[in-house]
């Protein structure tokens, strides 16, 4: 058996290689992309609401929620990136308990190249929202000394969050994988259902960390609007006094 | 276990791909259609402030129009309740007007009975009299009546006053005629005296005789607005008097037993 559905191969023309996690992929992305579309075709704004929309409305909302808790600003800005890696991450991982579907996140390099667009992300956020002096300025915070850590940080961060989904849903169907050889019924169907669990988990955990990384790079603003309050007000009290 | 880069790069394109495509079929039409329905309920909850809000202050018209018709009502019962005491005064008034009317009318009937009764005794008692003084003087005195009349009537001419003879003399000087009334036929001897006492006077005209039965057994002159007269009517006036003032007590004690009394009380 396969670890990672990399290795099953349909298709190879040397580099170029169609394997399970690209075909996957692709369909849980056609899936996603269909089903909004069916759904937000006939989208009403009166409270005659179909239960597709209503599904949705919720979902996208409670995300807009968590991303508002997390960043303290508006979240419509870090919505599309933030609420598709949940999205694709959790839909991916609930696919899982179908079978012959083999979650792309249990390959690595899907896992890496989300990691990377993460990676990729919060600097592009960071500068676009605090501008390219105040972003690089944090990696020399709160001494030049740091600035080596900071960077190991910011890289081992990233290989953590890689390697955590792909190790969590990769380990989940070897778990299944191994369960059903050993014990054929009922097992699996446990061990299935604590994976669904698991895949949703992941999923939250992946999103959250993204936000919590890309709310971090853009503090540094905040920072100094704080800063600039405080020394304001103290120099209020010093006029006064 | 190892990374595969062609699946890696892949799959990032792929990420990319459907963050935008998420973005256009999933995150835009949501929230747009969230913000929709978020306006349309702002909106429709101002209109319902509003139309509350107009509610209110209809509500607030109707109550006073209707506070504004009660306090009329009231007006209204007060301006009928005046009419029709006034009303009511004024036929009250109009009822004794036309009571004291009728009691004026009645009172006015009662005097006009009173007098005609009086008249018609009078002139009865009158002739009563004069029968009685007639029969008593030709029984007593063995003259007629008349005759004793025409004496005094001329004995009465004879003894003008001055003034009166001076307007006889002046009638007589134009020419005018005296009329003398009788009650009686006047005998020739009874003429020619008469004539006689108004030579005597200084009268020399001509003299009409008419009969008058109300002169009640007398004589009467008249010439140039002066009269000179005998009659029983003299005595009798005394005698109507007192037959009057008798009437009229009776009346009186009438009215006051009999308070609607219709009159007849005096015609008897």
């Amino acid at each position: 058996m396969n670890v990672t559905p990399d290795q099953t191969v349909y298709v190879d023309w040397g580099f170029v290689k169609l394997n399970a996690t690209l075909v996957f992929s692709w369909l849980t992305m056609l899936l996603l992309v269909l089903g909004s579309w069916l759904i937000t075709r006939r989208i009403t704004a009166t409270s005659d609401l179909t239960p597709g929309q209503n599904l949705m409305e919720v979902l996208v909302k409670g995300m807009e929620s968590q991303i508002e808790e997390i960043s303290q600003e508006r979240p419509r800005r870090y919505l599309p990136f933030v609420g598709t890696l949940f999205v694709y991450i959790a839909v991916c991982n609930i696919l899982s308990v179908v079978p012959w579907y083999e979650a792309p996140t249990g390959s690595l390099s899907t896992t890496a190249a989300l990691a990377v667009c993460v990676f990729v992300a919060v600097p592009y956020y960071g500068i676009r929202h605090v501008g390219i002096g105040s972003y690089l300025k944090q990696y020399v915070k709160p001494n030049p000394m740091m600035l080596p850590f900071n960077i190991i940080g910011e890289l081992s961060r990233t290989l953590a969050l890689a390697v955590r989904l792909f190790g969590n849903i990769m380990s989940g169907s070897m778990i299944v994988a191994i369960l059903l050889a050993i014990a054929p019924l009922f097992f699996p169907v446990v061990m299935h259902a604590l994976g669904l669990l698991t895949g949703l988990v992941q999923a939250y955990i992946f999103a959250v960390l993204a936000m919590v990384y890309i709310a971090s790079a853009s503090k540094a603003r905040r920072d100094k609007a704080q800063a600039e309050e405080d020394s304001s007000d103290a120099e209020d009290s010093e006029g006064e006094s | 276990m190892q990374i595969d880069w062609f699946t890696f790069v892949a799959q990032i394109v792929n990420f990319l791909i459907l963050v935008v495509l998420l973005r256009l079929f999933l995150y835009k039409p949501i929230l747009n259609a969230m913000r929709d329905r978020e306006e349309r309920i702002r909106q429709r909850m101002e209109q319902a402030e509003e139309r509350e809000r107009e509610a209110e202050e209809v509500k607030q018209e109707f109550e006073d129009k209707r506070d504004d018709l009660r306090h009329r009502e009231s007006e209204i019962l007060e301006e009928a309740k005046s009419e029709a005491q006034s009303r009511r005064d004024e036929l009250l008034k109009e009822a004794r007007q036309e009571a004291e009317e009728a009691e004026k009318r009645w009172r006015e009937a009662v005097r006009r009975d009173k007098d005609a009764f009086l008249s018609g005794l009078r002139r009865r008692a009158a002739q009563e009299l004069c029968a009685v003084a007639r029969r008593a003087l030709a029984d007593l005195a063995d003259a007629e009546l008349e005759r004793q009349v025409v004496h005094v009537f001329a004995a009465k001419l004879r003894d003008l006053p001055d003034d009166a003879a001076t307007a006889l003399a002046d009638a007589t000087k134009d020419g005018q005629p005296v009329r003398v009334r009788t009650a009686f036929e006047l005998t020739g001897d009874a003429e020619d005296e008469v004539r006689q006492a108004l030579d005597a006077a200084g009268h020399s005209g001509d003299m009409t005789v008419e009969r008058d039965e109300d002169l009640v057994c007398g004589l009467e002159l008249r010439f140039a607005g002066h009269r000179i007269a005998w009659s029983v009517d003299g005595y009798l006036g005394s005698l109507e008097r007192r037959f009057s003032e008798a009437v009229e007590r009776s009346v009186r004690s009438d009215d006051d037993g009999d308070s609607d009394g219709d009159g007849k009380g005096a015609d008897e």
